[in-house]
């Protein structure tokens, strides 16, 4: 009894000690490297490693991309990655990242079921965005040319990348070489519809996309066209 | 006496306060330095200028100058359009009596489209410089004129380019397609094209 008495404490302190040596890890100093690329994107290889407290200029931007360099070397790095640069000065770091964001500004272009292509300007506008587009079918004797203006509005966002709208728009369309798209008479006439478009941003700046879209001409003839259009928008 | 002092003296308290509530209201502008930082070089994208060369079905192979700017979209995805230039025919088709082609037809094509980076990775020859490459899948649709008719034209095709310091370079190939009528009655409506460009940033 007096043993274990005697013993007990010694027997816990040897436990301890058994457990303490058998979690505790050896302290390392991890040095931490920030890869820099041959080119603007993660899919070039690492050329170039810096450890955070080397300074390097940025000498060049392509999208969210920075050319980076210390003089000897250089290699391109994301502006989210900027950060992890000690030396890099805040104020500079602030301005990249703040200038890689893409604008509210969208180039559009489309080519339709009704054999056109057309061009547009997307900008915002209180709150939603307005649009001016040029279309035009440019085949042979049907040919046909559409000026219009329009609004755009959200109404679903399941995803970060996947946006649900729906459009409206009116215009001028010009009938060329006499064709009866828009009007029975071959004259130019004052056109407007409706739409709805799925957009998926498969880029920091780009954007691919479908539109279904109803134009019927605003006179008694009333006449209606129905077009699906594969759609390309640019953030600029 | 008293009341002239007493108007005196009101009228410096209006003007003293005045110029206190100029001193409030005037702050001097606040400034966070950030216009003083230098803007930073932005590389928006590509124009190039190269040789093309056209080989349409049942035609003779036609030279051609190709103007193309590339607008960059994100890591993988550009933007293009394109100009080209040249000479559509150099030979005549007489068909039934009648000129269906002339001798000396010439090409206007403006298209535009986009592409996509399917592989990128770095070329070197020496191991001390690399210059980045891409290859990327290209989709262009637009306009093609020829002699007096035109159509729509859309291609698919190939480009390998190298990305230098301030010299860009690309090779392309591509299959193309015309709807032009005229084309399609003399089986002349699509056809190969391969160009090599040089192009600067801007």
């Amino acid at each position: 009894m007096q043993a274990m008495r005697l013993f007990s404490p010694l027997l816990i302190l040897l436990i301890t000690t058994v457990i303490t040596l058998g979690i505790a890890q050896p302290a390392t100093a991890e040095q931490v490297y920030i890869g820099l690329r041959n080119g603007p994107s993660e899919a070039f290889p690492v050329i170039y490693e810096v450890t955070p407290y080397r300074r390097l200029d940025v000498v060049a931007r392509r999208g969210s991309w920075v050319k980076a360099t210390d003089g000897r070397n250089s290699g391109w790095l994301h502006v989210d990655d900027l950060h992890l640069l000690e030396t890099f000065p805040r104020d500079e770091l602030w301005k990249l990242v703040n200038d890689a964001r893409p604008g509210k500004h969208r180039l559009e272009l489309t080519l339709s079921t009704a054999s056109a292509y057309s061009v547009g300007w997307l900008f915002p506008v209180l709150g939603e965005y307005g649009s001016v587009r040029y279309t035009r079918a440019p085949e042979g004797d049907s040919a046909w040319s559409l000026l219009d203006a329009g609004v755009i509005t959200q109404f679903a966002q399941p995803a970060d990348y996947l946006t649900f709208s729906w459009n409206a728009f009116a215009g001028y369309a010009q009938s060329e070489r006499g064709n009866t798209h828009w009007s029975d008479t071959a004259e130019s006439t004052w056109v407007g519809g409706v739409g709805v478009e799925a957009m998926w941003r498969v880029a920091r700046y780009f954007e691919v996309g479908a539109r279904g879209e109803v134009g019927t001409t605003l006179d008694s003839d009333m006449t209606t066209h129905r077009s699906a259009s594969l759609v390309w928008r640019l953030r600029l | 006496m008293n009341s002239f002092t007493r108007v005196v003296g009101l009228a410096g308290m209006t003007l003293w306060s005045f110029t206190a509530a100029a001193e409030v209201f005037s702050p001097g502008n606040q400034r966070n330095g950030l216009d003083d930082l230098g803007d930073t070089e932005v590389e928006h994208g590509i124009f190039s200028v190269g040789y093309a060369n056209t080989l349409a079905y049942n035609n003779d192979s036609q030279p051609g100058i190709l103007f193309t700017a590339r607008y960059f979209a994100g890591e993988k995805w550009y933007l293009l359009g394109e100009a080209q230039l040249g000479q559509f025919s150099t030979r005549a088709v007489i068909n039934d009596g009648q000129e269906v082609r002339s001798d000396d037809e010439e090409l206007l094509r403006y298209s535009a489209g986009a592409g996509y980076a399917l592989l990128q990775g770095t070329a070197s020859t020496s191991g001390v410089r690399a210059v980045p490459w891409v290859l990327a899948a290209e989709l262009n649709a637009g306009e093609q004129h020829s002699g007096d008719t035109s159509g729509r034209y859309a291609s698919l095709g190939m480009n390998v380019q190298f990305h230098g310091e301030r010299i860009w370079t690309g090779i392309g190939v591509r299959e193309f397609l015309v709807d032009d009528e005229r084309l399609q009655s003399l089986e002349s409506d699509g056809g190969t094209q391969w160009d090599i460009s040089l192009g600067l940033y801007y």
